[in-house]
């Protein structure tokens, strides 16, 4: 390679050689999660003097390969120009655009001849940013298993979208948001809550006067927003994220802990209730909106084991459109509740019409840690110099438990953190169940409980999910996690581009750290919500939390398939 | 349906021949329409954007409705520069345009790649007929004879 004589193994590409020696080959369509198609052609390299893509070309034997000669740099550059005149508008920060600054292109001489299609549902794919690269489509294929999006006509007139351009809301897509999180320029995105967004919060010292704003964090935020900002993706912007969130014009900053600390109450109670009576077991939770939109789909028959509970987001709204809004006097509709989610489709969740308690919709705005960052940014806050700021009371205080949501077995933990006590009537000492934590697509374990043997499987990735109910694996289990995308919320359709593995261990990591530094560890233990009961819903699975905190299910068919 | 139950099934038992059973279908049903690809879909276990993929991919395949005769006009190189724009233009005076099927419903124009014609350009296919070496004339005649 280049010159140099290089030891390799069976079955390694050129381009997994070349990183291990330290040369630099520039990729596009190459992610480290998805299979090499080779596709957009920029990791061409010189092999015995033809041009080959590095990404899929496995090594042999008396292989001579140049990665810089004069050809591969025009050919790359060439390529990448034919990539740009896809493309109309796109960000500097995004990774074609930096690929393109690297390989030095200033001027484009093609032309695209694709209509744009926009504004179908939660999620939106512009044509006039999309470069074909195909992460999306192989994503929704091989790793979610949903198969809704493919590539559509033929030369350049080629798109990616549905079959027969049916709007996404209709079709059996989940809003899961994967395409949009590997995409590499944004053409895959959420919808943005533009007009309310630009009514209420972007103007919001207009409407503070007669309105009053409160933010919800989702659990996922704070260990990934840094990324948007150039902080390594360990780091914990709670502080940060806080002070910054109060800056834009807030009134309150709040935490979805809280609301995933209540959710986690009811659940336990709820599961430990089932487990009395042996009946609708297992218990599937149901923090996911877009799993659950995937089991009222396709599942129909799974819906009477899927807890009840609502989503922490929806659980926080609703305390905060009845209980805090009285609290401060405030109308329900003047009390515009924002939340910040790592998830798109939390927006489809929260337009839900059964997730109304107050008459009006529990949650107003759904923003993705993307869009926050952005807007961080539009306003001109310089988020790595911000001072530590502390969430409000009473809606802002939270348990480990609750902060471990956002990773894929965290629920699991939280809720056995809280059932153990319950079962056993001691005190929890080791409130590490390390058994769940993992990486494993599908992963079960056992748990003894006082004289009980709890059997639980955790499954995240829509793919494992399907896999785990169609083998009837699930039949075993006396209560299973399901998160729709790999890793859990941390690694969700809403989150900072790029994600890979890599970054989802250490942002996970991220989590458990923040709940070992956590004084409350078990969410019952949280004095917010035992002040809550106390004041206001009465016990868990009661009356009032039964109409407010619990939700119903019901079989939906997509308008096609 | 019963005819699509039976291609189904002996594609089923055969060869696995996508391709082939798309255009049998096509034979059968005059287009792919979303039920019948639906229908292909869950039966063969293929996911339907796949199906709908290779279906746009492909000319000869349509996914909507189309007229009793479908114009196929060449617009590969060979046919590009002996006048296949011209022959549009042609075909334009009849009403028939790119891309869109006419009121009656009796003519679909559509453009296509390379039908093996290069040696006597511009080439256009009429349903299964070829028609080489077009002209003004040529095209009147065809068209009328066609009314």
């Amino acid at each position: 390679m280049n010159g140099k004589r290089v030891k390799v193994k069976k079955g390694e590409t050129i381009l997994d050689i070349a990183k291990r020696n330290g040369i630099n080959i520039p990729t596009l369509c190459y992610h480290p999660d998805l299979k090499p198609e080779g596709k957009c052609r920029i990791c061409l390299v010189e092999v015995n003097g033809k041009l080959v893509t590095s990404c899929n070309t496995k090594v042999e034997e008396k292989m001579e390969i140049f990665t810089n000669t004069k050809r591969v740099l025009e050919a790359r550059r060439l390529n990448m120009e034919l990539i740009l005149s896809n493309i109309t508008y796109a960000r500097k920060d995004f990774e074609l655009i930096k690929l393109a600054k690297e390989l030095g292109i200033r001027k484009i001489r093609f032309k695209k001849h694709v209509d744009n299609s926009k504004g179908r549902g939660p999620i939106e794919i512009d044509n006039h940013r999309c470069i074909l690269c195909g992460r999306c489509v192989q994503v929704c294929q091989n790793i979610q298993g949903i198969n809704n999006i493919d590539f559509v006509n033929r030369g350049i007139f080629t798109e990616v979208t549905t079959p027969f351009n049916i709007p996404i809301k209709d079709s059996p897509c989940t809003f899961c948001g994967q395409c949009a999180l590997y995409c590499p320029e944004n053409a895959v995105r959420e919808r943005a809550f533009s007009e309310k967004l630009i009514k209420y919060v972007e103007n919001i010292s207009i409407v503070k006067d007669s309105k009053f704003s409160i933010v919800q964090t989702a659990p996922a935020i704070r260990a990934s927003l840094g990324e948007m900002f150039g902080a390594e993706p360990r780091t914990l912007v709670t502080g940060k994220m806080v002070a910054a969130l109060r800056k834009i014009g807030f009134d309150k900053v709040f935490d979805t802990d809280f609301g995933a600390d209540l959710t986690i109450m009811e659940e336990a109670n709820e599961f430990v209730e089932r487990i009395k009576k042996n009946k609708n077991l297992p218990l599937l939770t149901s923090c996911c909106p877009s799993w659950i939109r995937f089991a009222e789909e396709t599942y129909p028959f799974l819906l009477k084991n899927i807890s009840t509970c609502k989503s922490p987001q929806q659980m926080f709204g609703a305390i905060a459109k009845t209980y805090y809004a009285k609290k401060i006097g405030v109308k329900p509709k003047d009390l515009i509740v924002v939340s910040i989610m790592p998830c798109i489709a939390k927006k489809f969740e929260a337009e839900k019409p059964e997730m109304e308690s107050a008459g009006c919709n529990d949650v107003d705005i759904v923003l993705t840690t993307r869009e926050i960052g952005r807007m961080i940014e539009r306003k001109k806050i310089n988020f790595s110099k911000f001072g530590d700021g502390e969430f409000d009371e009473p809606l802002g205080i939270s348990s480990g438990g609750g902060a471990i949501f956002g990773a894929t077995g965290g629920v699991t933990e939280s809720v056995l953190r809280v059932i153990y006590e319950i079962f056993t009537d001691k005190k929890l000492k080791k409130v590490n169940f390390k058994q769940v934590r993992g990486f494993e697509g599908i992963r079960d374990t056992e748990i003894e409980m006082g004289n009980k043997n709890i059997k639980i499987a955790i499954a995240h990735g829509l793919g494992n999910i399907r896999k785990l109910i169609e083998s009837g694996e699930w039949k075993k289990y006396h209560f299973i996690e399901m998160m729709a995308c790999p890793g859990g919320c941390i690694g969700g359709g809403g989150q900072p581009r790029p994600t890979t593995w890599e970054i989802r261990k250490k942002r996970i990591a991220a989590l458990y750290e923040q709940d070992k530094k956590m004084k409350i560890r078990v969410a019952s233990h949280n004095p917010a919500i035992k002040k809550i009961y106390k004041e206001f819903l009465g016990k868990p699975l009661g009356k009032k939390s039964e109409k407010l905190l619990h939700t119903k299910y019901k079989k939906r068919k997509p308008k096609y398939f | 349906m019963k005819k699509l139950n039976l291609l189904i099934l002996k594609y089923k038992k055969e060869e696995f021949n996508l391709l082939s059973l798309l255009e049998e279908t096509v034979k059968v049903k005059g287009f792919l329409s979303f039920e019948t690809l639906n229908y292909i879909s869950k039966n063969l276990k293929i996911p339907l954007a796949k199906l709908y993929g290779m279906a746009s991919f492909y000319s000869f395949l349509p996914t909507a409705k189309t007229g009793k005769y479908v114009i196929r006009v060449c617009n590969s190189p060979s046919c590009y520069l002996n006048g296949s724009q011209e022959v549009l233009e042609i075909l334009k005076k009849f009403g028939i345009e790119v891309g869109k099927t006419t009121k009656n419903r009796k003519f679909t124009l559509e453009l296509t790649s390379c039908i093996g014609c290069c040696d006597s350009p511009p080439a256009m296919m009429i349903n299964n007929k070829v028609y080489k070496n077009l002209d003004k004339t040529k095209i009147w005649n065809i068209i009328k004879g066609l009314k």
